[in-house]
């Protein structure tokens, strides 16, 4: 599927066709996560009809993958409502959630949908720590129990690891029980600023020590080892666009605020007011597509750049889009020194 | 072949757009893409007509030799049916079922 999914986004990107779009559908949340990017979790949300709407735009411009995340959707009393609709318009559906509400029928109800996976945060493979992030008691629990209905109800699901100094850790033993239980593993080291562009919950992240043991975990090292062959800045770095953000994908928050990406708060115009397309064409949205690596004069020069994954949300919420992302910056130099030494033993 | 009832499997997401269609199959995620014809093929497939009935129409719609085009149709639906993307059946789907994948995408611009 690879090649064919990178000729897809290319084409996407080539054509401006909006091929991955992530809906908010409310940002209303059972949990505390600890290190949750939401300003707030009052926003409710768009209608039934309004998201029916935007879902009807997005099939006539293209979205194959939609996202559909909060907050916590199981929230929303009319989300299967949602999903069906989604599903009678033939988008592939990821379905974003801390999986505690997933009862027994809720299982089968999305079993029936045909989603293509459900991503559920895990945050430890111990009950206390998990639910010292989440701070929702008896979380892991529910969560895991949710894992193994859905799985048994033939949907395939992803454990999300966001890792951080409370449980970095613990990220072998989750990946195990994800294992165990049949599902896919994926960790995020990197905690962000809320959207609003406070950086305070950046403290509870990854110290640089624990972001090199993380990363030299021999799971992600063999990734990670792919990365050998393009250390080497190329000469062509220059061209080539920041990220996907905006080119074929693209984030609507709960109130219909269309960004970049979940974590590029650029507010591109309102999908509930003006519709998607003047959204996904405004001014910003061309902005960014415009901008290209050579556009970045701190990261110039970079012996990194190649490796690099910086994200310019996270340079916007440090003051500049344009500029350095402090976190990307630290995670390029492990990554450089991780990638050195799986060189130097298969050397 | 079967000259079964060609139905799309609503175990797939569909999107059209620059020409082609674009199939995923959930269970597995594997993608195809199809070209005009295929999707011709795949919007014609609503379950109430059989392999040979969408291999003359796609011979008289198209400018293709006969010979060619049947042969290309059907390995296309049979290659389609091996992978699940198409079902095959005996009987037709019934009068007001609705498969997925009828929406087609068009270019935001």
């Amino acid at each position: 599927m690879g090649q064919i999914l990178d000729e897809l986004c290319a084409k996407a990107a080539g054509r401006r066709v909006p091929l991955t779009v992530q809906v908010d559908l409310t940002w209303r949340c059972n949990a505390q996560c600890v290190h949750c990017y939401l300003p707030d979790h009052a926003a409710e949300g768009a209608t039934t009809e309004q998201v029916a709407g935007l879902l009807e735009q997005l099939a006539a411009s293209g979205t194959l993958f939609l996202v559909l995340s909060g907050g916590e959707v199981l929230l929303r009393p009319d989300l299967f409502d949602i999903l069906e609709r989604a599903r009678s318009l033939s988008f592939a559906v990821v379905l974003k959630t801390n999986g505690t509400l997933i009862d027994q029928q809720a299982a089968e109800r999305l079993a029936a949908l045909g989603l293509l996976r459900v991503d559920i945060s895990l945050y430890s493979h111990r009950g206390e720590v998990h639910d010292a992030i989440s701070r929702l008691p008896g979380s892991w629990r529910r969560s895991v129990e949710a894992i193994r209905r859905l799985i048994s109800a033939g949907i395939r699901v992803r454990v999300v690891n966001v890792l951080m100094k409370t449980n970095a850790g613990d990220a072998a033993a989750v990946r195990e029980l994800a294992d165990s239980l049949g599902a896919s593993y994926t960790i995020d080291p990197t905690v962000t600023p809320r959207l609003d562009g406070d950086g305070a919950v950046t403290r509870l992240g990854l110290d640089p020590d624990q972001l090199e043991t993380a990363l030299s975990d021999p799971f992600l090292a063999g990734a990670l080892s792919t990365l050998c062959e393009i250390q080497d800045v190329p000469a062509n770095t220059a061209n080539e666009q920041l990220c996907s953000a905006g080119h074929f994908s693209c984030y609507v928050s709960p109130a219909g605020d269309m960004f970049p990406c979940v974590q590029l708060p650029l507010p591109c115009g309102n999908v509930y007011e003006g519709g998607f397309g003047r959204a996904w064409r405004s001014q910003q949205m061309e902005m960014i597509r415009s901008m290209r690596v050579g556009d970045l004069k701190d990261c110039g020069g970079c012996p990194l750049v190649a490796i690099c994954t910086r994200c310019p949300g996270l340079a916007l919420m440090e003051g500049n889009l344009a500029g350095k992302s402090t976190l990307d910056c630290l995670k390029a130099t492990v990554v450089a020194s991780v990638v050195s030494r799986v060189r130097q033993r298969a050397d | 072949m079967s000259s079964g009832y060609v139905r799309r499997s609503s175990e797939v997401a569909a999107r059209a757009f620059d020409g082609q269609m674009v199939i995923m199959q959930l269970a597995t995620s594997a993608l195809f893409t199809l070209n005009q014809v295929g999707a011709r093929i795949w919007e014609l497939a609503d379950g109430r007509m059989t392999a040979d009935q969408i291999v003359q129409r796609i011979c008289q719609e198209f400018e293709v030799e006969k010979a060619v085009a049947e042969r290309d149709a059907r390995d296309f639906i049979e290659r389609l049916a091996k992978h699940g993307v198409l079902l095959l059946s005996d009987t037709p789907a019934q009068a007001g079922s609705r498969p997925l994948g009828d929406v087609n995408g068009t270019d935001p611009r």
